[in-house]
């Protein structure tokens, strides 16, 4: 199944948003590997996991817990460390 | 009369408004108003800088300031009117990034809660900077990681502080 990730702060480089394939059962948790593997398939000079274990997923509404389990078409969003004010 | 207002102005159309702010908080039984305005500064860890641009995620962030708001209410009275508006797109150097104002009936309150505001979104809401530096390059900041209990933090309206100020935006 596939998920949607609007990239935000230091992935806009990687485009406005990115279509992630993920099996079923998967978690936020797994998320993180994924999306690492995604980047790297854009930029395979990309090399900055911290920066992806420190970035949470979110909704429009709520930041998502690391057990959440993904759904087919979930349009979710990438919170990397953030700096506003 | 709806006593929290939360806004994210795009700066090509209507940039954060310091008097905008202060009107929506001055209200009768408020005895003092209390105002932070952020700025961008020309330079940052010795970077001469020209401006920022500020991402944005609108919804998660009008949540986040919502959220914060209430929990400024919930410590310091339900009586607070809370005022936040930030910017979104570039900014230039003295440009204003954020305003927040709040009133209430004392001032203690006003300050402490002003500072509580400012302090939990720079740690909370999803918005982040890109810096433009004199010499062409750009950066993103690299800000802080929202911790897992990030949007349930009522237990951290313990900060103190010794009132509102403008301070540059880094």
């Amino acid at each position: 199944m596939n998920i949607t990730i609007q990239c935000f702060g230091a992935f806009r480089p990687f485009g406005e948003a990115l279509l992630i394939s993920v099996s079923h059962g998967a978690t936020v948790a797994d998320l993180h590997g994924l999306f690492l593997k995604k980047l790297k398939e854009i930029d395979p000079s990309f090399d900055n996991p911290i920066l992806i274990d420190n970035s949470r997923f979110a909704t429009e509404t709520t930041l998502l817990a690391s057990s959440t389990l993904l759904e087919e078409g979930m349009q979710l969003a990438v919170i990397p460390p953030v700096s506003g004010g | 009369m709806n006593n929290i207002l939360v806004d994210i102005c795009s700066i090509d159309q209507q940039p954060p408004d310091a008097l905008q702010a202060l009107t929506f908080v001055a209200r009768a039984p408020n005895g003092a108003e209390s105002l932070f305005v952020g700025s961008v500064r020309e330079t940052n860890k010795g970077k001469e800088v020209l401006g920022i641009s500020y991402d944005v995620f609108d919804p998660l962030a009008k949540q986040s300031f919502l959220e914060i708001c209430k929990e400024a209410q919930s410590h310091w009275g339900t009586d607070l009117c809370l005022y936040v508006a930030h910017a979104k797109g570039r900014v230039d150097v003295c440009g204003t990034s954020i305003v927040i104002a709040v009133g209430s009936p004392h001032r203690d309150a006003a300050f402490e809660a002003c500072r509580y505001v400012i302090d939990q979104i720079k740690h909370r809401s999803p918005v982040w900077k890109l810096e433009h530096y004199a010499d062409g390059d750009s950066d993103w900041v690299q800000g802080n990681a929202i911790s897992a209990n990030a949007h349930s933090g009522k237990d951290d309206c313990d900060s103190t502080t010794k009132g509102g100020a403008r301070e540059a935006a880094h």
